[in-house]
């Protein structure tokens, strides 16, 4: 089981990261997470909304209302600008992160 | 028989009851759940099963409402409304202390207790609960700003008063006691208190706070 807030914290970035790949809406993108992470990052499906919806706000992602293929109505997100710019800076952080601890780790079985 | 229209209907009548501060995006969520109850419809599922696996891992409704709340700064009414109630509070609060002063202080100091003076202090303690209330809901730039400004006048205002000494209303001569005084400085100062016990938290959570949302 993953902290709550190592999940919390990872929520944007890899949302933004999934949107990158093209426009996704609530429900796949938590499947998509589900099945990437082989389960193990299991997001409250109500709590992803707020997510989203805070960083359309924010200006990371927009949204629209399409349609699935059979007719039912759905909101999609995509990319903006700013989230492109956002999702390089957790890139960068996270990468750092995950070089130091990496390093760490290393250093033990020397 | 179940009927999943009716199912439905009865769960939006739920979310809508429990959000009712806060409309949560309902369009949204209910296409969520209607996807997420195809999936387990064909998992093998009944569509009452399916239901209720669904609207279970939404996760409580409380707490995605509060989350849905704190979206709330981002509308521009929010501001306008908070700013408008530090006004009137602030001037309530004001008027609060010049009806004291007026009943106690007026050609001298003679402090009395009759049913204006408890009025008075209620609408004093009214105001300033307003304000408490006030300082913890601005959280968005303009209000803050609106609102520290509002409590910089009164804090100058209740020390002008403090220092103001001999002279009363009328330009007579009088003798007020200190605690007197400081009493007033000490209300017109409280919205300050309370702006700055309000930002203090504010600067304390943002540090201890994780990135994005503290529940997903």
């Amino acid at each position: 089981m993953i902290r709550k807030e190592l999940v919390a914290a990872s929520a944007e970035p890899l949302v933004l990261s999934l949107l990158a790949k093209g426009e996704s809406y609530g429900y796949a993108i938590i499947q998509e997470v589900k099945a990437r992470s082989e389960g193990k990052l299991n997001w409250t499906d109500g709590m992803l909304y707020p997510v989203l919806h805070r960083m359309e706000h924010r200006g990371l992602i927009k949204s629209r209302w399409g349609e699935s293929e059979t007719g039912r109505k759905r909101k999609y997100y995509s990319l903006k600008k700013d989230g492109k710019t956002a999702m390089a800076k957790h890139h960068e952080h996270w990468t750092l992160i995950h070089g130091v601890l990496a390093g760490l780790k290393k250093e033990q079985y020397v | 028989m179940f009927d999943l229209e009716q199912a439905i209907t009865e769960w939006r009548q739920q979310m809508l009851a429990a959000g009712i501060q806060t409309p949560m995006p309902l369009e949204e969520l209910e296409s969520h759940l209607r996807e997420e109850i195809e999936r387990q419809v064909k998992l093998g599922l009944s569509e009452a099963e399916a239901l209720q696996v669904g609207v279970e891992n939404f996760g409580e409704t409380h707490r995605m409402q509060s989350e849905f709340k704190k979206l709330e700064g981002h509308n521009i009414w929010r501001p306008l409304l908070l700013i408008s109630g530090w006004l009137a509070a602030s001037f309530t609060l004001l008027a609060g202390v010049s009806a004291f002063d007026l009943d106690w202080n007026f050609f001298s100091f003679h402090p009395k207790w009759n049913a204006a003076v408890f009025a008075t202090v209620c609408l004093i303690l009214v105001a300033a609960l307003g304000i408490w209330r006030l300082a913890k809901a601005s959280r968005d730039q303009a209000s803050r700003m609106v609102s520290a400004l509002v409590c910089l006048i009164l804090a100058g205002i209740g020390t002008y008063n403090f220092f103001r000494v001999e002279t009363g209303i009328l330009g007579g001569v009088r003798e007020v006691p200190a605690w007197y005084r400081g009493g007033l400085l000490l209300i017109l100062c409280l919205p300050g208190i309370f702006w700055i016990w309000c930002e203090r938290r504010r600067v304390i959570l943002a540090r201890n706070s994780t990135h994005g949302s503290q529940y997903v």
